[in-house]
C-alpha cells in the first residue's frame, strides 16, 4: 500500500502533517501518565498527526482513512483524564486546536457559532466583549476546547461533561443547539437533521464523527455574579447544608474541598483557603434575586453550623476554579478518578473515600463540584511515578473509587478509554442506541476506536472490568521484577 | 547529547507538570507554530520521555529540540499561567545552559558571545562610542555626564546608547534627571553590557566578568543607586547581580522625584495604554509604579485587556531577534492587531526595546500610533 504520510501530502499542506516521532510521541497521551508496562499494551504512539484547517480537509482526510482502514483519533488540547484522545490502535491523530475561529453570532444573539478547536476561555473572553456570556464551560476552559467538551462522555451518551454553571444551566447537551459533523462515511452532515439530532453527537468520545462546527446557546451577562465561602467542621454538617442548599437555591457555581484535600495542599505550598471543610458559592443574576438567593444560603450555613469566611476569600476561590490540579505540586504524580453520586448520598461517598484512604494508606482529598441533584466528586491521591513499583501498584486505587460511586448508585464521570470497563453504567440505556449508530455510521471501526463502548488494547481484546485491579497488581509485580525496564 | 539535557534544580518539576496546556495556549510561539512541540508542555513531556527512556534524539531531532528552546522571548506569560507553579522561564534557562554545553544551539549567539568578549556589548559597536548619543544633544555638558563622583549611575543599556531609533529615551531620562536635580552620571566606555544576553543564551559563565566590572565602576564613583530605563538590565541587576546598591527603574525613580517634589508635571490631555514590558512586569513584578507615573502626568490610562500578568510580549527579549528575527516581528504583529483592535490613541511603555519593536511593526503596517517611553512622556510634561 502506498505510504499514509505520502497519501495525506495530497490533501494538506506539508506544514500540516507530522511524522517524526519527535512530533508523534507528543500526540501518544493525554492528561494521564500511564505506568510504563501497561502502557505497553496500547499502541499509543499514532502513525501521524495531521492539523487540517477545514470542513473539507477533515472530510477528505476521513475518506482516505476509509480507504486504508486507517484510525483517526480526534483531538482538541487532550486535556482529558480518560485516554479518549489517546490512539489504542495507532493511525492518524486528528489535531483540531488549530480551527478555532469564532464564526459569528445569530438568531438575535442568543445562539454563537464556532470552530471545534475554539478554547472556552477565549469564547467567554469574546463574548464578554459584547456582553454576553456563555451558560456553562469546563473547569479547564484556559486550555480545552469547545468540541472537545462536547465529543467528551462525561455524564454519558446525550448529556455529555458538567462544569461551571452547570448546575443552574445544564449539561453541555442543554446548551448546544447545532453541530456540523464529517460522519465516519466522509460525509459532512448539518445537525439537527431529518436524521439526527444534536444529542446524538454529544458524549461519545468522538466514536460517530469529527465535529467541525458547534452552535451554543449563549445569554446576557447577568447584571450581579456573587461569591462567598463558607467553612463547616464537620463532614456530615457540610453535606447537609449542600443537600438543603441543591433544594432552595439554584446555584451559578458551587465547589468544596474536604479537609484532607486543605492539609494536602498546605503541606505541598500550594494556597489553602481557610481551614475544616470549605464551601465555595457563586451566584448570578439580577440584584434582588442574588441579595434574596445570599439571604438564603446565609441562613442554610448559620442552621448547618457553617462559618461564614467572607466575600473576599469567596471571590479568590471563584478566581481560582480553573486550578484543581494545583495540589500536584505536592506529589509530583496524582492518582485521580472522577465521579458522580445523589446530593443524598454524599456524606456516604466522603465516608467511603475516607475508609479507602485508610485502607490504601493514603490521603484521600476530595474536591467536589455542586449540580442540580448531584456531586461531581474529584478525590486526589499524591504519589511519585518515579517510583514504578509503587505507582504502577498505587493505580488500583482508582478502581476502589469507580467502585465506590458503583456501591453508591452513582457513575464513574467520562467513558473514553480507561472508563470504558463502565460504559454501561455511564451511558445508561442509551448504550445500545450508541452501539446500533456506531454500526451503522462506522462499520469499518475508523473513528476513535476502542473508546467509549468496551475497554480495548492493542491486540483487538476487549480487558473485562474485573481485570482492572487485577491487572494493576500483576503489573505492580512485574515492574518489582525489572521486566519492561528500558 | 540526550543524557546531557539536565534541568538541575527542575528535574521534579517535569513529572509535576500535569499537561494541562495553560502554557501552550499562551505560547505566543505555540499559537503561531500549533504542534505541541513548540509548546512548554510538549517540551516538557520530550524531556520527561527521555527520562523514561522512550526517546532517545538523534542529532536531527537534537537540532529541532534546540531550535525550540531557542525560539522564545522568555517573556514567562507560560509560568503566569501553570497551575502547578513551574517556572518555566527558568527551566527554559537552564535547557538552554545545557543545550550550550552539548554545543547545540543557534549559530548566531555566537556572533554576540564574541561581541560581548571584542566590545563588551552584544551589538559589536565599539563600546568607546557607547555615549556618542549625548554629543548630539543641543547643549551638551563638556563632561558628557561622566563624573569623577555621583550619587547615581544612570546605566543607559546597550540597546539606548547605540540604537540610533531609541536614543530619544535616554535623552528624555538624562533631562529628567537634570531638571531634578540629581547627582548623578553615566559610565560612557566604563558602562558594559549588564550580560542579559549572555544570561538568556545559556551561557551565564560568560556574564561574570560583565557584572563584576559593571559593579565595581560603579562603586568607583562612590554611587549608592543604579537607575535604569531598561527593564532587562534592572532585571538583571537586581536578580543576578550580587551587590549591596540599590537598583531602581527609572519608572520607580521617577515615581519617587514626583514624591520628592523634585519635578512638576503639567497636566497632560489625552489617552494612552500602557504595555507591560515582560521585564519589567512579569520577570520583575514592577506593574503599579509605571502606572502612577502616567496617571501623574494626567493622560488617561487605558489598559489593554490582557494586562500586567497577562500582557503580550513585543517579541524583543530573549535573544530571539538575534537568533530569529522573523520570529520575533510574528510577536510584534500580534500585539500591533491588538493596538489596533484596542483602538488605542498612544501606546506607552517603559522599555526602549518595547518602543523600539513597535515603532518598527507600526512603521510597516502604516499603524498611526505614537508610541513614547515614559521617562519621554514625563520630560514633555515637565515645567
Ligand atoms: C484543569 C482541568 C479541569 C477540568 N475540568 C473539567 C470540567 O469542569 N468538566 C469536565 O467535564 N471535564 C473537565 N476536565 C477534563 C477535560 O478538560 C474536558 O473533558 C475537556 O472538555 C476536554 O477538552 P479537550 O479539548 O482537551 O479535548 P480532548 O481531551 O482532546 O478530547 C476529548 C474527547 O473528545 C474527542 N474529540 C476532541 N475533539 C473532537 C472533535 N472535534 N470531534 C470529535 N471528537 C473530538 C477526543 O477524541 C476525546 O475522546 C478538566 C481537565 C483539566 C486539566
Amino acid at each position: 500500500m502506498s505510504d499514509l504520510t505520502e497519501d495525506l501530502r495530497g490533501i494538506l499542506e506539508e506544514d500540516r502533517i507530522a511524522s517524526d516521532v519527535f512530533e508523534r510521541l507528543l500526540y501518544g497521551h493525554d492528561l494521564v501518565s500511564l505506568p510504563p508496562l501497561l502502557a505497553k499494551v496500547y499502541k499509543s504512539l499514532p502513525d501521524v498527526v495531521v492539523r487540517p484547517g477545514n470542513a473539507e480537509q477533515i472530510a477528505a482526510i476521513v475518506r482516505l482513512a476509509l480507504k486504508r482502514k486507517t484510525p483517526i483519533v480526534p483531538r482538541g488540547s487532550s486535556t482529558s483524564p480518560t485516554g479518549g484522545s489517546m490512539p489504542v490502535f495507532g493511525g492518524i491523530a486528528m489535531d483540531l486546536s488549530g480551527m478555532d475561529r469564532i464564526l459569528g453570532l445569530d438568531d438575535g444573539e442568543s445562539t454563537v457559532q464556532v470552530e471545534p478547536g475554539l478554547i472556552w476561555e477565549h469564547l467567554e473572553r469574546y463574548l464578554a466583549g459584547q456582553g454576553l456570556a456563555l451558560n456553562t464551560y469546563p473547569t479547564s476552559a484556559p486550555s480545552s476546547t469547545v468540541a472537545g467538551w462536547v465529543a467528551g462522555s462525561g455524564l454519558g451518551y446525550g448529556v455529555g461533561g458538567v462544569g461551571v454553571g452547570t448546575s443552574k444551566y445544564g449539561p453541555i447537551a442543554d446548551n448546544v443547539t447545532s453541530l456540523q459533523v464529517v460522519l465516519p462515511s466522509g460525509e459532512t452532515v448539518d445537525i439537527p437533521s431529518g436524521d439526527y439530532a444534536v444529542g446524538d453527537f454529544i458524549g461519545t468520545d468522538g466514536i460517530l464523527g469529527i465535529i467541525t462546527r458547534v452552535g451554543l446557546k449563549v445569554r446576557k451577562q447577568p447584571a450581579v455574579v456573587k461569591s462567598g465561602a463558607f467553612a463547616f467542621e464537620t463532614v456530615p454538617d457540610l453535606c447537609h447544608a449542600i443537600d438543603r442548599l441543591s433544594q432552595s437555591v439554584r446555584v451559578y457555581f458551587s465547589e468544596f474541598e474536604d479537609r484532607t484535600l486543605g492539609e494536602m495542599k498546605g503541606s505541598a505550598d500550594v494556597p489553602v483557603h481557610g481551614s475544616g471543610n470549605v464551601l465555595s458559592v457563586t451566584l448570578d443574576g439580577d440584584e434582588e434575586t442574588v441579595s434574596s438567593d445570599l439571604s438564603k444560603l446565609h441562613q442554610i450555613v448559620r442552621e448547618c453550623n457553617g462559618q461564614t469566611l467572607g466575600e473576599a476569600l469567596g471571590e479568590e476561590i471563584w478566581t481560582e476554579r480553573f486550578n484543581p490540579l494545583q495540589i500536584k505540586r505536592g506529589g509530583p504524580s496524582l492518582l485521580s478518578s472522577e465521579f458522580n453520586v445523589a446530593t443524598a448520598r454524599l456524606n456516604e461517598a466522603l465516608a467511603g473515600l475516607a475508609r479507602i484512604g485508610e485502607k490504601h494508606r493514603v490521603q484521600v482529598g476530595t474536591l467536589g463540584i455542586l449540580l442540580k441533584d448531584s456531586v461531581n466528586l474529584l478525590p486526589m491521591v499524591l504519589n511519585d511515578e518515579r517510583k514504578r513499583f509503587g505507582y504502577t501498584l498505587s493505580v488500583g486505587i482508582t478502581k476502589a473509587f469507580n467502585d465506590l460511586a458503583l456501591e453508591l448508585n452513582g457513575t464513574p464521570y467520562g467513558v473514553g478509554l480507561f472508563n470504558a470497563f463502565y460504559s454501561r453504567e455511564i451511558h445508561g440505556a442509551r448504550l445500545e442506541k450508541l452501539k446500533l449508530l456506531k454500526k451503522k455510521l462506522d462499520p469499518q471501526n475508523i473513528m476513535n476506536p476502542g473508546k467509549s463502548m468496551k475497554h480495548m488494547t492493542r491486540y483487538g481484546i476487549a480487558l473485562p472490568r474485573s481485570l482492572y485491579g487485577a491487572t494493576m497488581r500483576s503489573f505492580g509485580m512485574l515492574e518489582r521484577l525489572g521486566v519492561g525496564k528500558s | 547529547m540526550t543524557e546531557k539535557l539536565t534541568v538541575d534544580e527542575f528535574e521534579r518539576d517535569l513529572w509535576v507538570c500535569a499537561q494541562c496546556g495553560y502554557c501552550k495556549a499562551v505560547c505566543e510561539v505555540a499559537k503561531e507554530k500549533r504542534w505541541e512541540s513548540f509548546a512548554p508542555r510538549g517540551r516538557i513531556y520530550l524531556l520527561k520521555a527521555m527520562r523514561r527512556g522512550e526517546i532517545k534524539l538523534d542529532a536531527e531531532q537534537e537540532k529541532k529540540f534546540s531550535d525550540h528552546v531557542f525560539k522564545c522571548t522568555l517573556c514567562a506569560r507560560c509560568r503566569t499561567a501553570c497551575p502547578v507553579g513551574i517556572d518555566i522561564r527558568a527551566l527554559q534557562i537552564e535547557l538552554r545552559e545545557s543545550l550550550v554545553s552539548a554545543g547545540q544551539y543557534p549559530e548566531n549567539l555566537n556572533l554576540m558571545a564574541d561581541s560581548m568578549k571584542q566590545e563588551n556589548n552584544p551589538l559589536n559597536y565599539p563600546n568607546d562610542e557607547r555615549a556618542a548619543f549625548v554629543e548630539y544633544f543641543d547643549d551638551p555638558p563638556d563632561d558628557l555626564y561622566q563624573k569623577e563622583t555621583a550619587d547615581v549611575v544612570y546605566f543607559v543599556g546597550c540597546i539606548s546608547s547605540f540604537s540610533p531609533a531609541v536614543q530619544s529615551v535616554p535623552e528624555a531620562f538624562i533631562s529628567v534627571l537634570e531638571k531634578a536635580g540629581v547627582n548623578f552620571a553615566i559610565m560612557g566606555e566604563n558602562e558594559w553590557c549588564c550580560g542579559y544576553p549572555l544570561i538568556a543564551a545559556g551561557m551565564k559563565d560568560k556574564a561574570e566578568a560583565l557584572k563584576a566590572h559593571n559593579i565595581e565602576r560603579v562603586k568607583k564613583l562612590g554611587a549608592r543607586t543604579v537607575v535604569t530605563n531598561c527593564p532587562s538590565c534592572y532585571n538583571t541587576w537586581a536578580f543576578e547581580y550580587d551587590s549591596d546598591l540599590e537598583i531602581v527603574h527609572s519608572t520607580q525613580y521617577i515615581k519617587r522625584l514626583i514624591a520628592d517634589k523634585k519635578i512638576k508635571l503639567n497636566p497632560l490631555t489625552g489617552s494612552a495604554a500602557y504595555h507591560d514590558p515582560c521585564d519589567l512586569g512579569r520577570n520583575s513584578n514592577v506593574y503599579e509604579e509605571p502606572r502612577e507615573v502616567i496617571a501623574a502626568t494626567g493622560l488617561d490610562l487605558m489598559e489593554f485587556p490582557e494586562n500586567r500578568e497577562q500582557g503580550y510580549c513585543c517579541g524583543g527579549g530573549g535573544d530571539l531577534e538575534a537568533i530569529d528575527a522573523d520570529a520575533a516581528h510574528q510577536f510584534s504583529e500580534v500585539l500591533a492587531g491588538i493596538v489596533q483592535k484596542a483602538g488605542v490613541t498612544e501606546f506607552i511603555t517603559a522599555c526602549q526595546q518595547c518602543k523600539r519593536m513597535m515603532l518598527s511593526v507600526f512603521k510597516e503596517k502604516e499603524i498611526k500610533v505614537p508610541v513614547r517611553d515614559i521617562v519621554e512622556l514625563v520630560r514633555d510634561a515637565m515645567e
